[in-house]
């Protein structure tokens, strides 16, 4: 392919654009970009003066033929109309202030209210609106009204409707069918050249055609009355036409002729209708692009010397799409593919002069190829226009959203290309650079692109790893917990003392035993449900931590506090959760992008489901797990120092204590007993035969530090552990094997777990956590007993009956009293009372 | 007091006030914006009542907003769209006294409407949304519906099954509430739509062919008080129906009556126009053709500027179709190309040349758009020869020249060497989708073709005989053969000249007449030239191919007897004495219909008196 340099100069740069109109006005530029804002770009300037802001996106946009109004198409809203202000009016004002002045167009300004407009044109009074209705391309005529008057009225004149047909697309192009959709309708006004109109110049802005072509395309009647011809290129390739201003007619014979008919069918979305005009003796076709790079040309053959009668010929060529713009100056055809801008010559330079009694030579598009100018991705193409040089000018919008100003080389230029100056060689060079420039920053960006999809790819991948093993976890879980689960959290809670004050802190681990690492994005989610929570509304909280990663076998550590304003409430539920945020995935760059393409911004788009939780594990820390011990021998292990504060709290806890629990701080400490058979505990903690003392010791062990290993690194050497729970309330815990009494064959040894505190709630919290321990141990161990154990019926009647009075004695005491206050008081420690005779109910766990 | 009785009298007070702006408005100018910026305040205070739950103490307020939201959407909105926010008031108003339905039936839902308001004091409230229902239905043509409306509320009587009687019969109250104004008295909503509904059932009448009912309908609707507009309508109406009925003169009574009323109906004279034509009174028709443009002309103005508009115009009720069928008038080139030809016909020669050098200046002005409704227009170089003709009649003999010029220079190139005729296949591909057409730009290229061979034809005819009138022989000559030759280019077998007559039956006897009297004016162009035999083949082709022309006959004896050749000149004498005028049936166009006279043989009581004194002595010589 040939290729041409040109001069490019770039006058402005308007970032990416989406879709691109440009209107050159004289110095002024108007110009789209997709957006819903018109820029007014002053060419001398060079920079923009106005932007005129539209409620939503401008679809494309046209000048009045007086060009003092402008009309804008937006979507869903319908066709707009502003006065443009003229060009010195507005010079004064903003030649001092060089930010652009922006307008915001009302809705006010809408002139139809028709939000299924697809396109639309202005000629001389006359605004022809096409829209899809149903099945119907629909065609309205609307008369503008007087400028000079207010009214701003449209009034409908008349309209036409053409059947829609399903667009036979070849089998390849099929993607393309969904943009074909999208594609709006080429509209152009067509005008006869009359004597007085000199020839290669367009009419009010619109492409006129030699009275012969005209004639033999839109009839004689049109011709007659020199009406407008307006010509449609639908996006299913048919192209249509009707005389603007003709009324309905009817044959001699009376039938009516339609108004609007079928000059052809492209077969493809039609690009761009115009008209090539040249000189006297020059070609005169009427020219239509389609999408996919077919081009019609239409021409004229003259009345011969033999007798045929004067008739018109379709030429068809195609040149590889998809062109996205044309223009046509004279008899040079301007067309941009995305990647880059071609001209097409009509003209036939290489035919002898031919006589004017033989036919016209069919156009030269098919001995010439197209002549590449090197400026690439362009989107829209003004007017050409020649400059007082000569040359033409071309102003384009590139998709990179520069405004180009490209001069083309004069043919003179192009003969003397060996003969270059050296002036003109730098030029050459700086061009070639340019170009080079221009592609490397098109191929960089789209390398850059690839590279951000491939990662987010890769990262999507890693996370659907992560969920299918937590996920087969889970399903094991069901069935068999054999395994470790690859992905797990532990947490141990410990006591930490800061600054003379205890906190109670809970160590997580994060343990990945997987074969892929976390990365970054996951967030480790750590839900912890407090026991008030249970009684109060339900607040929990929940700490995250973004992970930056952790590799296989690695752990993650972090550390969060349990108690909520220096109390602990035991106990506590803690869910632990992966969380990945499909945020992460996307670059922030993209995500930029994104918001530009739809309005909805990006957070709104992954509001719903923009997460992917995995839940972990759930531990549950109760008064055992929060145990500090300490030695065994004493009760009372006051600290020796204490500061102001823990001794001024120490003062009102222990006077609560007073004020609540009077009767119980004088009688020694509460206990309560639990009994648990010592077969259950063998089996259980898997300790078969052991001696009595290990079992005792073995037992403590698995309560306080939740495993029965005989190590020796925990600081239990006797069935007796003292300790400080939460709120330092002090504690013991002791274990015997005793003979119980109950089996009716004979003794059944049974493991007393005897908890003793002075303080209730410690007391409560100790009783409930050794319970639910061995309630999970009841869960957890095999139901392989040797045979039911036969016990002893009237043992069994006396508990019961025991529980019964207790019962008894609990609804007397619900019983409404009507002494008051201090009834409450001793209320509260006779229900006290009566717990403790509950507990102490003689029933073992077998 | 309770919130909501606190909140209704302020939204009584809102209403009150937006109402009377709208009457001040309306007595000053009603302008549609008016009427636009109230229905968007009784919209928003509408939508402000229904966000409180209905209760059974606000029906009557709600009701007298809804009424009057809905006549303004009335103007503003679509017919369904209004009907579905009546559905919603009725169904508000139901929940309002604790019957809640769910039917979405319209006629089902009034029922129980009117069955749970009866004798209640809403019942006149609910009577005025009825009236909306009615207007609605109305402008849709849903006449079932309106009908079973009103035999709803006109219990008394056994339901007649005619609509027209049940309306005769209506004596539902509507009074109005003098607390909670109205935008439009119920009383005169019910007037307009009672007119408004006898016009629709008498214009289905008509259409159906039933002209005498449709008479009775029309005239039991002038009876009624209206306004000016309609009732002129009305008349007009009547005028159409007396006019179908064959009583001319009751109908020209009819369309004056309607002009009497309001002189904007143009319809009415439009209308007389073509009685006055049918009863061939020419003068009075181009009288009436040229009021009737003038007012066309002046009418558009004076429609978009300061009229104003009423709340509820018949317009509206009638629908649109219905409007368009009562209003309908050609447009303004329509009337300036009737008044023309009339006077071309009529010989008014110079009025009628100015009338089409008017119409070519308005068909070339490029800044009027030609409202394009179904009323047809002759094609656009008919028109050029009718106005080329229209100037020769006038004597304007070089304008002719040029618009015939005009005619030549785009048809002549057009033309091939050879028109061969063929029995059209085409006629089977007509009916086939359109694609297969797509190439060529006239679904029928071989008529098209055959128009423009006699159209050029016909363009160079005018100009001979243009160039005859002003003795330019030669000129006239050249001309009338060239239009002999573009006429004799079209060809066809001659055993299928029957066969083609069938398709092609217009063109083909245009084409035989046209060649005939372009034969005679070559001939005539001879006489003047005293080439005496050329005149006497060209009289005698002309002859052979449109016999009967009473003029060539005469011309053609005249020249036998100049030649000398008596004998056969008094057989054709008798001949033509023998057979009667035979006029073709075909109507053919302004110029060769009005071209015999132009053509006519002067002299025709001399040859008369030589033809009779030479059978005479020839009888007694004999």
């Amino acid at each position: 392919m040939e290729t041409v340099r040109c001069f490019v100069d770039c006058l402005a740069d308007f970032g990416d654009l989406l879709s691109a109109k440009v209107i050159r006005n004289g110095t002024e530029v108007f110009l789209s970009t997709g957006a819903s804002d018109v820029l007014v770009f002053n060419g001398q300037e060079k920079r923009v003066k106005t932007v005129l802001h539209f409620c939503s996106s401008v679809k494309s946009f046209a000048l009045s033929n007086d060009r003092c109004r402008l009309y804008a198409l937006c979507e869903n809203d319908g066709l707009y109309c502003i006065p443009v202000a003229l060009e010195s009016s507005s010079h004064s004002l903003s030649a001092k202030c060089h930010i652009p002045a922006l307008s915001t167009v009302s809705k006010d300004s809408t002139v139809i209210k028709d939000g299924k407009v697809q396109s639309f044109i202005v000629v001389e009074g006359i605004l022809v609106t096409v829209s899809m209705q149903e099945s119907f391309w629909t065609f309205e005529l609307y008369e503008l009204p007087d400028c000079s008057e207010g009214a701003m009225v449209y009034q409908r004149r008349a309209g036409f409707q053409v059947q829609v047909v399903a667009a036979r697309i070849p089998q390849k192009h099929m993607a393309d069918t969904v943009d074909s959709k999208s594609i709006a309708p080429a509209l152009a006004c067509i005008y006869p050249s009359s004597d007085n109109t000199p020839n290669g110049q367009a009419h009010l802005g619109h492409p006129l055609l030699e009275p012969l072509l005209f004639r033999l395309l839109f009839g004689v009647d049109t011709s007659l009355v020199h009406s407008p011809v307006i010509l449609c290129g639908l996006p299913d390739g048919r192209l249509f036409f009707f005389p603007l201003l003709l009324p309905m007619l009817t044959s001699s014979r009376g039938e009516q002729k339609p108004q609007i008919k079928m000059l052809y069918s492209l077969e493809q979305p039609v690009t761009f209708i115009g008209t090539s005009v040249t000189g006297e003796k020059g070609p005169q076709y009427l020219v239509v692009i389609g999408q996919r790079g077919r081009i019609l040309i239409a021409m004229a053959n003259q009345e011969g010397s033999d007798g045929k009668a004067a008739d018109c010929s379709f030429i068809e060529h195609t040149v590889q799409g998809p062109v996205e713009c044309a223009c046509v100056d004279g008899e040079r055809l301007y067309y941009s593919t995305s990647a880059n801008l071609l001209a097409l010559s009509l003209i036939n330079t290489s035919a002898s002069p031919s006589s004017p009694l033989t036919r016209p030579k069919r156009p030269a598009v098919f001995s010439q190829s197209a002549v590449c100018l090197s400026v690439c991705r362009v989107a829209a193409l003004a007017e050409p226009c020649i400059t007082p040089a000569g040359s033409v000018e071309l102003l384009a919008l590139s998709l990179s959203g520069k405004l180009l100003q490209v001069t083309l080389p004069q043919a003179s230029d192009k003969e003397s290309l060996s003969r270059l100056v050296s002036s003109q060689v730098g030029q050459r060079v700086n061009d070639l650079m340019g170009g080079i420039g221009n592609i490397w920053e098109r191929a960089s960006s789209m390398k850059h692109q690839l590279q951000l999809k491939n990662n987010t790819l890769r990262c999507l991948n890693h996370v659907f790893n992560v969920c299918h093993l937590i996920l087969n976890c889970h399903k094991n879980d069901q069935e068999v917990c054999e395994r470790k689960p690859p992905i797990s959290c532990r947490g141990v809670a410990n006591w930490s003392t800061l600054l003379q004050k205890d906190s109670l802190i809970l160590t997580c681990i994060l343990e990945n035993l997987s074969d892929c690492a976390l990365h970054q994005g996951w967030t480790l989610c750590i839900e912890v449900y407090s026991s008030r929570s249970h009684i109060a509304d339900g607040s929990s909280t929940t700490y995250s931590f973004a992970l930056k990663k952790v590799d296989c076998g690695e752990k993650l550590e972090v550390n969060l506090p349990l108690d909520i304003d220096g109390e602990v409430f035991l106990p506590v539920k803690i869910n632990c959760y992966l969380v990945y945020s499909l945020h992460s995935l996307f670059h922030p760059e993209e995500l930029g992008h994104l918001s530009v393409v739809s309005d909805i911004p990006i957070s709104q788009l992954l509001r719903d489901n923009g997460c992917i939780s995995l839940a972990l594990n759930t531990l549950t820390l109760d008064w055992l797990d929060c145990l500090r011990i300490a030695e065994p021998n004493s009760y009372a292990d006051v600290p020796k120092q204490l500061t102001t504060w823990e001794s001024t709290h120490k003062f009102l806890s222990s006077k609560q204590t007073r004020t609540q629990l009077q009767s119980m701080s004088k009688a020694g400490p509460h206990a309560v007993v639990v009994r648990i058979s010592s077969e259950l505990l063998r089996t259980g903690l898997s300790l078969p035969g052991c001696s009595t003392a290990v079992l005792c010791i073995s037992v403590l062990k698995w309560l306080v530090f939740r495993t029965s290993e005989t190590g020796d690194y925990k600081p239990i050497q006797n069935p007796v552990v003292c300790a400080l729970g939460p709120g330092r309330h002090e504690a013991r815990l002791l274990t015997k094997e005793v003979l119980s009494g109950i089996n009716s064959k004979g003794d059944l040894s049974v493991v007393e777990v005897q908890v003793e505190s002075f303080s209730v709630e410690a007391l409560c919290g100790l009783h409930h956590a050794v319970l639910r321990r061995v309630q999970a141990l009841l869960k957890e161990a095999p139901v392989t007993h040797g045979g039911p154990v036969s016990l002893r019926g009237q043992h069994l009647t006396e508990a019961v009956q025991h529980a019964e009075s207790l019962y008894k004695d609990l609804q007397d005491s619900r019983t409404p009293d009507t002494f008051g206050g201090v009834m409450k008081i001793r209320k509260t420690s006779e229900l006290f009372q009566l717990y403790l005779q509950l507990r102490e109910n003689p029933l073992v766990i077998i | 007091m309770s919130v909501t009785s606190c909140l209704a009298e302020r939204w009584i007070e809102e209403s009150n006030t937006i109402i009377k702006k709208w009457k001040e408005n309306e007595k000053l100018r009603g302008q549609l914006q008016d009427i636009k910026h109230c229905y968007a305040q009784c919209l928003k205070l509408h939508q402000k009542i229904q966000g409180v739950p209905a209760v059974r103490q606000q029906v009557e307020l709600e009701f007298a907003v809804s009424y009057n939201t809905l006549l303004f959407s009335l103007t503003n909105s679509k017919p369904n769209e209004v009907n579905d926010r009546l559905t919603c008031c009725l169904i508000r108003a139901l929940e309002a006294v604790g019957f809640p339905v769910h039917c979405s039936d319209q006629v089902t839902l009034w029922q129980t409407v009117l069955k749970t308001f009866n004798g209640k004091e809403h019942q006149t409230c609910i009577h005025k949304l009825l009236l909306i229902q009615w207007a609605i239905w109305l402008s849709q043509c849903q006449f079932e519906g309106i009908l079973q409306l009103l035999q709803m509320i006109n219990p008394k009587i056994t339901p007649s099954g005619d609509l027209l009687a049940e309306i005769r019969n209506l004596t539902f109250s509507v009074k109005d509430d003098t607390s909670l104004l109205v935008a439009m008295a119920a009383e005169d909503l019910k007037g307009l739509l009672h007119i408004c509904t006898f016009i629709s059932k008498g214009l289905e009448k008509m259409k159906t062919g039933n002209y005498p009912e449709a008479l009775q309908d029309f005239q039991e609707a002038g009876t009624l008080s209206s306004p000016r507009a309609l009732l002129a309508h009305v008349h007009t109406l009547m005028g159409l129906c007396y006019a179908k009925l064959g009583r001319p003169q009751s109908a020209l009574q009819c369309y004056r009556l309607a002009l009497e009323v309001d002189f904007s109906c143009q319809r009415a004279l439009y209308q007389s126009a073509l009685v006055y034509k049918q009863l061939g009174n020419s003068h009075a028709e181009i009288e009436a053709l040229r009021l009737l443009h003038s007012a066309t002309l002046l009418h558009p103005e004076r429609n978009s500027l300061s009229e104003p508009v009423p709340l509820i115009s018949p317009d509206m009720l009638l629908g649109s179709e219905q409007m368009a069928f009562i209003s309908q008038i050609p447009s303004p080139v329509h009337i300036l190309h009737i008044l023309g030809h009339t006077c071309v016909l009529n010989d008014r020669n110079s009025e009628g040349a100015e009338c089409y050098l008017d119409l070519l200046a308005s068909l070339q002005s490029h800044s009027t758009l030609h409202v394009k409704h179904g009323l047809p227009f002759p094609r656009i170089p008919m028109i050029y020869l009718e106005a080329a003709f229209a100037m020769l009649k006038a004597k304007r003999f070089w304008d002719g020249l040029a618009i015939c010029e005009e005619v030549i220079a785009k048809t002549a190139d057009l033309i091939p060497e050879r028109l061969f005729l063929e029995p059209p296949m085409v006629t089977h591909q007509l009916t086939a989708p359109i694609e297969l057409s797509a190439r060529s730009l006239e679904p029928d290229p071989t008529k098209e073709t055959l128009d423009r061979v006699l159209w050029s034809g016909s363009a160079y005819f005018l100009q001979g005989w243009a160039y005859l009138q002003l003795k330019d022989t030669k000129a006239a000559l050249t001309n009338f053969t060239r239009a002999i030759n573009q006429l004799v280019k079209v060809c066809f077998k001659q055993k299928s000249k029957p066969f083609l007559f069938s398709f092609f039956s217009d063109q083909m006897v245009m084409l035989e007449t046209l060649k005939g009297q372009a034969l005679t004016g070559r001939g005539l162009c001879f006489v003047e030239r005293g080439q005496l035999m050329g005149a006497l083949r060209d009289f005698q082709l002309s002859l052979q191919t449109s016999p009967g022309c009473s003029n060539t006959e005469m011309w053609l004896v005249e020249i036998l007897w100049r030649l000398d050749r008596k004998e056969e000149a008094a057989a054709m004498w008798r001949q033509i004495k023998k057979c009667t005028d035979s006029s073709t049936s075909v109507d053919l166009p302004l110029y060769l219909q009005a071209w015999q006279e132009v053509a006519k043989y002067h002299g025709h009581s001399n040859l008369h008196k030589k033809m009779e004194a030479f059978i005479h002595s020839c009888g007694t010589t004999a």
